[in-house]
């Protein structure tokens, strides 16, 4: 418990490392990020005055000192163009992102789970073609495009549902189903796939020929062991999801990290987009010790190792 | 009887190449998912022959022309044209090509680099192999766009960087299976054979390892090209990817939602195109994997 604590901060660490030499190394080969931050029209007294007060005067490698520096103080600088601590910037969006991603998984395993455990149990039923068949097209529906798409017959011309913003629980229906759907498609094929290997297993035959109930055969012998692999993939995806946070924020401009990435992107802003990469990365390392904790409750053996 | 012999000989070729394409296992989806790209790939090709307008032509009378009519020109419009009055069917050809390139490019530099990166790292071991995999694991702990965008941040926006991106940040997938295939080769009877004739490292690895891992790595590159071509796509729809004066699907889109309400057909259409390229790739994708593993599913 303590060792996977240790570890799982110690990837943080490591991360956090990797992911800043890369982009002070970028902007330190793209030229000068402070003509890039003044943008274009900006006087050269402006670009010295930023300089000065960003302290890129000071050489690459005393920067990268003072940011880390401020890092681990959890200091990330001042945000160029809204003038406030990046890292309250960066804060106040963390509560929207968790909402839509933590729903949004939550909705990728509470649809997919029966629909894979039914599938798996009546394989090659209407049911099972019928459903593995729509999983395959929600995989290969990009999110964005799902999201515009629900947006023009919900919000434009159903009129259910608000276009954008996060303002009521109604805001949330749309963009929750569209980050979800190719999880569920992609959770309700592994689950399927996952209960049918177990279902084949010589210990499954046991139990059936001592008479188990078949409920129980499901339930209790083969859920258990084919969950260890669909919780493995739990894990992965939320990195995944994250992503597809990002261009979900967008289309239904949700104020969360991904959408203030972007603006940060979009608005030169090089202190927030630093900013807010970290924080994305701290929450997904974050999520990953969770899961490595429940990994724990599900299989014994990991428990006995840790 | 001089006939009869040619008759069975004729039967059993016949039966033979029968049973060799039913091995194929060629499904409905799957005839469909290559006539799907190969249609796309003609159209994406030849892009001027199906089209008398340019792909940035703005006609502003002819504006939100509807999919199917005659626009205020009498000139028929297949898809329609957008808020700018460009002809939305031209722009979904000349898009397509933007797509197929951004997908097969960043395929090939992700496999080769992921490729090379996985066997040195399986056959030398060592501080390679630490370092190598220590950097896909900080890969993969990261979300793959909140990368391409702070990536994209510092060297700004356009077609290059964006294949750059996308394709040096491609490799982990085929760096680990490289890896994992080296280690279980390593010390099979044809590497150990090669090697104490006296073959030279890189010639066990390019002439007798290579050529044994390449279909796990056709799997990945085939789902690879699907995936790239939506995330680029995604990049230029948040406004961070190629630039509005080239015209990509993502980009369509993201113009397209400033006339939602008044017009479905420019966030509709470029879409489905977007959909069928992925489904038939995915498919493919699917298809390949079964043929080269029959033990999955």
């Amino acid at each position: 418990m303590m060792v996977l604590f240790v570890r799982r901060l110690g990837q943080l660490a490591f991360v956090l490392l990797a992911l800043t030499v890369l982009i002070f190394g970028l902007m330190h080969l793209s030229g000068d990020p402070v003509a890039l931050m003044a943008g274009e029209g900006a006087t050269l007294a402006d670009i010295e005055r930023v300089r000065e007060r960003m302290g890129f005067d000071q050489p690459i490698y005393v920067q990268y000192a003072r940011y880390m520096a401020g890092l681990v103080r959890g200091d990330l600088g001042t945000s160029v163009r809204q003038h406030r601590p990046v890292a309250t910037l960066v804060l106040e969006r963390v509560p929207a992102t968790l909402q839509l991603t933590i729903l949004a998984q939550l909705m990728a395993v509470v649809v997919a789970f029966p629909v894979g455990v039914v599938s798996a149990i009546w394989r090659n039923s209407v049911f099972d073609r019928a459903a593995m068949a729509a999983a395959v097209f929600a995989q290969a529906i990009p999110v964005f495009w799902f999201g515009i798409m629900l947006i023009l017959v919900f919000s434009v011309g159903l009129r259910w549902t608000p276009v954008g913003g996060r303002t009521s629980a109604l805001a949330l229906v749309l963009p929750v189903i569209t980050l979800s759907a190719v999880f569920v498609a992609q959770n309700a094929r592994l689950i399927r796939s996952s209960l049918l290997e177990v279902l084949s297993l010589d210990f499954i035959r046991t139990a059936r020929s001592k008479g188990v109930a078949e409920r129980s055969v499901i339930f209790r012998h083969a859920m258990r062991n084919a969950l260890i692999p669909v919780v493995t993939i739990l894990g992965l995806q939320f990195s995944n999801l994250l992503s597809g946070a990002v261009v979900t924020e967008m289309v239904f401009a949700w104020p969360g990290l991904g959408r203030l990435l972007v603006q940060a992107v979009l608005g030169r802003d090089v202190p927030l987009v630093l900013g807010s990469t970290i924080m994305i990365a701290a929450v997904v390392v974050f999520i990953n010790l969770i899961v490595d904790l429940l990994y724990g409750v599900i299989d014994p053996r990991v428990r006995s190792e840790a | 009887m001089a006939a009869d012999v040619t008759i069975v000989s004729n039967t059993t070729r016949f039966g033979r190449l029968r049973r060799s394409i039913r091995d194929l296992k060629l499904t409905a989806p799957v005839v469909f998912s290559f006539a799907m790209l190969l249609l796309i790939v003609v159209l994406a090709l030849f892009a001027p022959l199906f089209t008398r307008y340019e792909p940035n032509q703005i006609e502003l009378r002819d504006r939100l022309t509807p999919p199917l009519t005659v626009d205020a020109s009498g000139d028929f419009r297949l898809m329609g044209t957008d808020g700018l009055g460009r002809d939305v069917w031209t722009r979904v050809l000349y898009g397509a090509r933007l797509s197929l390139l951004i997908g097969l490019s960043t395929v090939m530099i992700g496999g080769t680099l992921g490729l090379v990166l996985g066997l040195l790292a399986g056959y030398n071991g060592g501080i390679w192999e630490d370092i190598i995999m220590r950097g896909a694991d900080i890969q993969i702990a990261l979300p793959s766009m909140v990368l391409y965008i702070a990536i994209l941040s510092v060297l700004g926006g356009g077609l290059l960087q964006v294949i750059l991106i996308l394709g040096f940040t491609g490799w982990v997938n085929y760096a680990r299976v490289a890896r994992a295939q080296v280690l279980a080769m390593r010390n099979q009877e044809f590497v150990l054979a090669a090697r104490s004739l006296g073959a030279s490292r890189s010639r066990v690895l390019v002439k007798h390892i290579t050529p044994n891992m390449l279909a796990p790595i056709i799997v990945i590159a085939s789902f690879d090209v699907a995936k790239n071509i939506v995330v680029a796509a995604a990049l230029s729809f948040i406004g961070v990817g190629i630039p509005p004066d080239v015209p990509t699907w993502g980009g369509m889109l993201s113009e397209a939602r400033d006339v939602l309400r008044l017009a479905w057909w420019p966030a509709t259409l470029p879409g489905v195109a977007l959909m069928l390229l992925v489904l038939s790739v995915n498919l493919i994708g699917d298809w390949v994997r079964d043929l080269l593993d029959p033990r999955l599913d």
